[in-house]
C-alpha cells in the first residue's frame, strides 16, 4: 500500500543549503505492522501482538498483557498537544548516531538518540514546530495530489544547540498510541489502569551515507508517504 | 527521483459451477481514494487540535453521505453526522457496523462488487452500483492476522469471493476495499463504512449464474 521517501536537508548558520539526501525509504517495521494488523480487529478478538516503544519497552495488541493497547486506537498520531501533556518527546521524525542492523525489526533511529524531545539533555532541539505554524509545522493538513498518487508529507526541523558536531546515521517516523499499565493498589484500594503514551517507530531508515550537523546547523528530515492512484 | 516501489496488486479469479477456474486477470491496483488519504490526516490529530485547527475534515461513506471530523468545538451543518476525532481506519469484522448500513446493498467491510465504471475512482465513495448481496452473495472478507514479510516487503492479503445466486448472469465493472472506521462521537453509533481503494475492472467481466468471483488486494509495505 504504502511507499515513503525521505529527505534530509542541512543548512548552515546562515541558512545556505550544505547537504541534500532523498531516496525512497527502505523500512516499514514489524512494529508498525503488527499494530496496524490489530487496527482490522475489535476488543475481543484482535490477535495478541507484541509491539515495542522507541525505548525498547513492550507493549501488547488486545488486553489480556499489560501495558495493553487493545485494538491500536489513532495509530498515525503525531498531535503535538497531546504528546506534550504526556510526554517531553516531540513528533515525529527522530534522528540516532547510527546505521541500525537490520531497520524492519529496530524499534527507533539506532546509536544515540539525539533528536527527539524538547529537553535539554538533547542536542537537538526541535525548530519551527509550534502551534503558530499551519498543522503545527509537522505535516500536510490535507494530503495533496501528486503524479505518484496521494502525497502526505511528515517533517520535522531540528537545530543543534549543543557545542559539538552531531552525526546522523538513521531516522525514524515515531508515531505514538496510548496503551493502559498495569492496575495499582495504593491506599484507596485498587485503581482505574495508568494511561501510558507509547512512542513507536513505524519506519526506520538508514542514511546512505552519516550527515554531520555542525553547531547552529539546522536539519529538516520529511517523510512523504504515497498512496498510488 | 526514482518511483517508489509501490506494492497494491489487484487479482481477479473467476470459477465455475464446478469451481474450475475459468478467467484470472491480475493488474495494479490505481486508486486510493481521496477519502481515505483525508482520513488517515485526520487521525494524526487529537481531538483538541481538530479544534485548534480550526480544521474541519470532511469525508464520505460508501452511500455518498458527508460526515465531519470536527474536533472537541463542532459547528458541523446541522443534522448532520460527525465525529470529534478518528480513531480506527481498518475495521474489517461485521460486528458494530452502525445500522444505518443494514439497510444498504451491502452492509459489512469487504471486497464490495458493483455493476457501474465509476468515472473517476479516486474520488468514488464505493463500487459504482453497488451489486446486491441477494444477487451475489458474498463469502466472509479475509483479512490479515499476522504479519508476513516477503523479498518485496510487509505483505498484507484481503480477499472475498461472491457466488452469482441468481438465474441471470452479473456484470461487475468496478470495485471497493471497504473498511470501517470510527473515532470518539457524541454519541454511540458504530462503525462507519468507507472506501479505500476503487478500482474499474476492465472489461467488465460477466459472471453466470451459479459461478462465482474472488477478488484479491495485496498490499505491499516496503522494506
Amino acid at each position: 500500500m504504502l511507499a515513503a521517501k525521505y529527505r534530509v536537508e542541512v543548512r548552515d548558520k546562515e541558512g545556505k543549503l550544505v547537504t541534500v539526501l532523498e531516496d525512497d525509504s527502505k523500512s516499514f517495521t514489524i512494529n508498525f505492522i503488527n499494530l496496524l494488523i490489530a487496527s482490522h480487529y475489535n476488543q475481543n478478538d484482535v490477535p495478541i501482538f507484541v509491539a515495542y516503544n522507541v525505548f525498547g519497552s513492550p507493549f501488547y495488541t488486545g488486553t489480556a498483557k499489560v501495558p495493553y493497547v487493545g485494538v491500536s486506537w489513532q495509530m498515525f498520531n503525531i498531535d503535538p498537544v497531546l504528546w506534550y501533556f504526556y510526554s517531553r518527546a516531540v513528533p515525529a521524525i527522530w534522528l540516532g548516531t547510527s546505521p541500525c542492523a537490520n531497520p524492519a525489526v529496530a524499534n527507533g533511529p539506532c546509536g544515540s538518540l539525539v533528536a527527539c524531545c524538547n529537553l535539554r539533555n538533547f542536542p537537538f532541539s526541535p525548530y519551527n514546530v509550534g502551534p503558530s505554524a499551519l498543522c503545527y509545522g509537522l505535516a500536510s493538513c490535507s494530503p495533496s495530489f501528486t503524479e505518484e498518487g496521494w502525497a502526505i508529507t511528515i517533517s520535522n526541523r531540528w537545530l543543534n544547540m549543543s557545542s559539538s558536531p552531531v552525526t546522523i546515521a538513521s531516522m525514524a517516523l515515531v508515531f505514538a498510541v496510548f496503551a493502559f499499565g498495569p492496575a495499582e493498589t495504593n491506599y484507596y484500594g485498587p485503581q482505574l489502569l495508568a494511561r501510558m503514551f507509547e512512542p513507536f517507530a513505524a519506519i526506520v531508515d538508514n542514511l546512505p551515507s552519516p550527515v554531520t550537523v555542525w553547531p547552529g546547523f539546522l536539519i529538516t528530515v520529511s517523510y512523504t508517504i504515497y498512496f498510488p492512484v | 527521483m526514482p518511483k517508489p516501489k509501490v506494492g497494491v496488486t489487484l487479482r481477479i479469479e473467476v470459477r465455475d459451477d464446478k469451481g474450475r477456474v475459468v478467467k484470472v486477470i491480475e493488474t495494479p491496483s490505481r486508486s486510493f481514494t481521496q477519502n481515505f488519504a483525508t482520513l488517515l490526516v485526520a487521525s494524526m490529530w487529537s481531538e483538541y487540535s481538530i479544534s485548534g485547527l480550526k480544521n474541519i475534515y470532511t469525508f464520505y461513506d460508501v452511500t455518498g453521505s458527508p460526515i465531519y471530523v470536527v474536533g472537541l468545538t463542532p459547528s458541523p451543518p446541522s443534522g448532520s453526522l460527525y465525529l470529534y476525532d478518528v480513531g480506527i481506519l481498518f475495521y474489517s469484522e461485521p460486528q458494530g457496523i452502525a445500522s444505518q448500513y443494514q439497510s444498504y446493498t451491502i452492509y459489512m467491510p469487504g471486497i464490495w462488487p458493483g455493476s457501474s465504471f465509476c468515472p473517476d475512482p479516486k474520488y468514488a465513495y464505493g463500487p459504482c452500483s453497488p451489486i446486491s448481496t441477494n444477487v451475489l452473495s458474498p463469502t466472509l472478507f479475509s483479512f490479515p492476522s499476522s504479519p508476513y514479510l516477503t523479498a518485496s516487503g510487509w505483505q498484507m492479503t484481503y480477499s472475498q469471493t461472491w457466488t452469482n445466486v441468481t438465474g441471470s448472469p452479473v456484470v461487475v465493472s468496478s470495485l471497493a476495499l471497504v473498511f470501517g472506521m470510527t473515532g470518539d462521537m457524541p454519541s454511540p453509533v458504530g462503525y462507519l463504512l468507507y472506501a479505500a481503494i476503487v478500482d474499474n475492472v476492465t472489461p467488465a467481466i460477466v459472471i453466470n449464474p451459479k459461478y462465482s468471483i474472488t477478488f484479491t488486494y495485496t498490499l505491499l509495505y516496503a522494506v
